[in-house]
């Protein structure tokens, strides 16, 4: 009966060799659902594809999305140049960055928001109007970072890259501030 | 037989190489004519008399016996061309990558028909550029690639990736001028002047990039290599100057070829000298970086003896017996004085024409030329590059370095010199490839 089972085992392992060899490559890709795709310079830290999570910032931006029951990928690139292709060609759903670093057609009639405030610099993310769910995420992510910044998810994700006791309880309150002001323009 | 013995001893019977023993033998013993092979020391003799080149170094050898073996000139200003001159061979460190790679592939742990993404995730999702009409609103367009690149893309050149110094050689139709933006944009070099990042920091960026060409529809000529040498450190778990140190050059007693020079033998390199072609001929500057077109060479990294970024295609120093040895083990499907590198099945498939599918590796050759997994290969002797056989298999450097393997006649030829610019240098190879074949007089 042992035996048998061996037989048993073995038979299987040949089949799925055979199938590996014959029909075409199963790849993650294949299944990869490319939906809500944020773009970005790479910037190692805060928001890299090398990261698992994708970095301080776009952690956070991952965070308050999810609150509302959305999800985003980050893709990064070497060269803004890439970054503004995305954006006006493919009308991919935004971009993370610094305000400097979005050109003024960037920041014309799309929709800005601020998401945090890392080792002195303040860091944005960009709803891109051409993507036709820009502005229902944008509203989204609004609520969502309102419900991180209440519930201390905000603060965890900021100590988590930034080490304890790297946040004041002013920074936080900063933000918050910042944060109510952009809620009151839009 | 008196003729034989005065060619030998005039050629130096037996030569000690920093404490390697390079014979050279008797041509005729190895079927080769010792008469005629004085025909390469009138083409040196001429390069160096008429001030093309500052000196050379050439070897012939056939039966695994170095026939011919001569330094001509100077390697720099007061110091003479010796055979164990270090030189700059920069695109012949191609094929040593290559050999890296096969050597990983034998221990299966890549398949040749792996997604590069599988070991450098930055390749994946790539897309292609393709250009727009003038007076488009966008330049051009990103599409999706119809399939990834795979590691025999990057061995064989036909990935998309380009070099930026030979996009000039493709029609602006295919959207070069983009592509270089791009490129030069994020920092991308050809790897001829040492960066100070290592290896992968730049293979990342360039895996963010757009190809030039869908993989496999294009044979360009480009940094594949370099993307190996960072794909062999990602799989071997080995800095890939290390990895070549340990796994090729110390095996195959190729005691003077290095990534970054040690101290004690900086004074054996030679230096780059700018040829007109017509009696022009000046030794380039202690710290000058060389310019043509988009073209940028830094020949002073060489003297430098620290350094991270290890080109895989460019980045390598040897000498002419250290890459006759190399060579040798190539001709001898993988083996050479009983240490086995690689398998013949593999040297086989390297040296296959058929990794390029329609394409002719026509920069550097002609058509009738293919390139295999590493190297151009001799298809048919119907063009005007011929190397004297079908199969025969070759590359060459930027500085003017070349390298020929006739594994029918078994015979290497291997021609060194650091001359600059490197067009100047297709007339004198040509003319030392048909010196070198008629020579055979068995």
């Amino acid at each position: 009966m042992k035996n048998l089972g061996i037989k048993i085992t073995g038979c299987i392992i040949a089949a799925s060799v055979s199938l590996m060899a014959t029909g075409p490559r199963v790849t993650a890709s294949m299944f990869t659902d490319v939906k809500n795709e944020i773009v970005a310079v790479e910037a190692p830290k805060l928001y890299s594809m090398q990261q698992s999570n994708g970095g301080v910032v776009f952690e956070i931006v991952t965070a308050a999305l999810k609150t509302q029951n959305e999800t985003a990928t980050l893709t990064t690139y070497p060269i803004q140049k890439m970054v503004d292709y995305y954006l006006t060609q493919e009308k991919v759903l935004g971009s993370i960055g610094r305000v400097k670093e979005f050109s003024a057609e960037d920041k014309k009639g799309n929709i800005l928001l601020p998401v945090s405030r890392v080792q002195q610099q303040d860091y944005w993310i960009l709803f891109n109007v051409k993507n036709a769910d820009a502005k229902t995420i944008a509203k989204k992510y609004m609520e969502g970072i309102t419900t991180i910044l209440n519930n201390g998810q905000y603060h965890a994700i900021l100590e988590k890259y930034e080490g304890k006791n790297s946040l004041s309880a002013g920074d936080i309150k900063a933000f918050k501030a910042q944060w109510k002001k952009e809620l009151l323009k839009k | 037989m008196k003729m034989l013995f005065g060619v030998c001893i005039a050629m130096a019977y037996t030569t000690i190489l920093s404490g390697v023993d390079a014979t050279c033998v008797p041509p005729e013993s190895v079927g080769l004519s010792s008469q005629r092979l004085k025909n390469i020391d009138t083409l040196t003799d001429t390069l160096i008399d008429e001030k093309k080149m500052a000196g050379t170094v050439v070897l012939v050898a056939r039966h695994g016996k170095i026939a011919y073996f001569k330094a001509s000139g100077k390697a720099d200003e007061g110091k003479s061309m010796e055979k164990d001159s270090i030189m700059r061979i920069m695109s012949m460190s191609k094929p040593i990558t290559s050999v890296a790679t096969m050597l990983l592939y034998e221990q299966g742990k890549l398949l040749l028909s792996d997604p590069v993404s599988k070991y450098i995730p930055e390749f994946k999702n790539q897309k292609v550029l393709v250009p727009l009409p003038q007076g488009s609103p966008f330049p051009y367009k990103l599409v999706p690639v119809k399939r990834e690149v795979t590691i025999r893309d990057l061995l064989a050149h036909t990935s998309g990736i380009m070099y930026i110094s030979y996009a000039g050689l493709y029609p602006n139709e295919l959207g070069r001028k983009d592509m270089l933006d791009l490129y030069k944009g994020a920092q991308i070099n050809d790897g001829y002047c040492r960066s100070d990042e290592e290896i992968g920091d730049m293979v990342k960026r360039l895996g963010r990039l757009p190809l030039s060409a869908q993989p496999g529809e294009l044979w360009e000529y480009g940094l594949n290599s370099d993307v190996l040498g960072y794909l062999v450190e990602v799989v071997s778990g080995m800095k890939f100057d290390k990895f070549v140190e340990q796994n090729i050059f110390k095996p195959l007693k190729m005691d003077d070829s290095y990534f970054i020079l040690p101290q004690e033998k900086v004074h054996r390199l030679a230096a780059v000298y700018k040829s007109d072609w017509n009696g022009g001929l000046e030794r380039v500057g202690e710290h000058e970086m060389l310019f043509s077109n988009e073209l940028a060479m830094c020949p002073y990294n060489a003297y430098e003896t620290s350094g991270k970024y290890f080109s895989g295609g460019g980045g390598v120093l040897s000498t002419a017996y250290d890459y006759f040895r190399f060579s040798q083990m190539l001709l001898n499907k993988g083996e050479l004085d009983g240490v086995r590198l690689l398998s013949r099945k593999t040297v086989e498939l390297m040296t296959a024409t058929n990794h390029s599918g329609q394409f002719y590796a026509d920069y550097l050759h002609d058509k009738g030329w293919k390139f295999g997994l590493g190297f151009a290969i001799q298809q048919d002797r119907e063009h005007n590059v011929d190397a004297g056989d079908v199969g025969v298999f070759e590359w060459a450097g930027l500085y003017s370095t070349r390298f020929s393997v006739d594994p029918k006649e078994e015979k290497i030829t291997i021609f060194f010199s650091q001359t600059t610019p490197f067009g100047h240098h297709f007339d004198v190879w040509d003319k030392l490839e048909v010196l070198s074949a008629s020579a055979i007089s068995d």
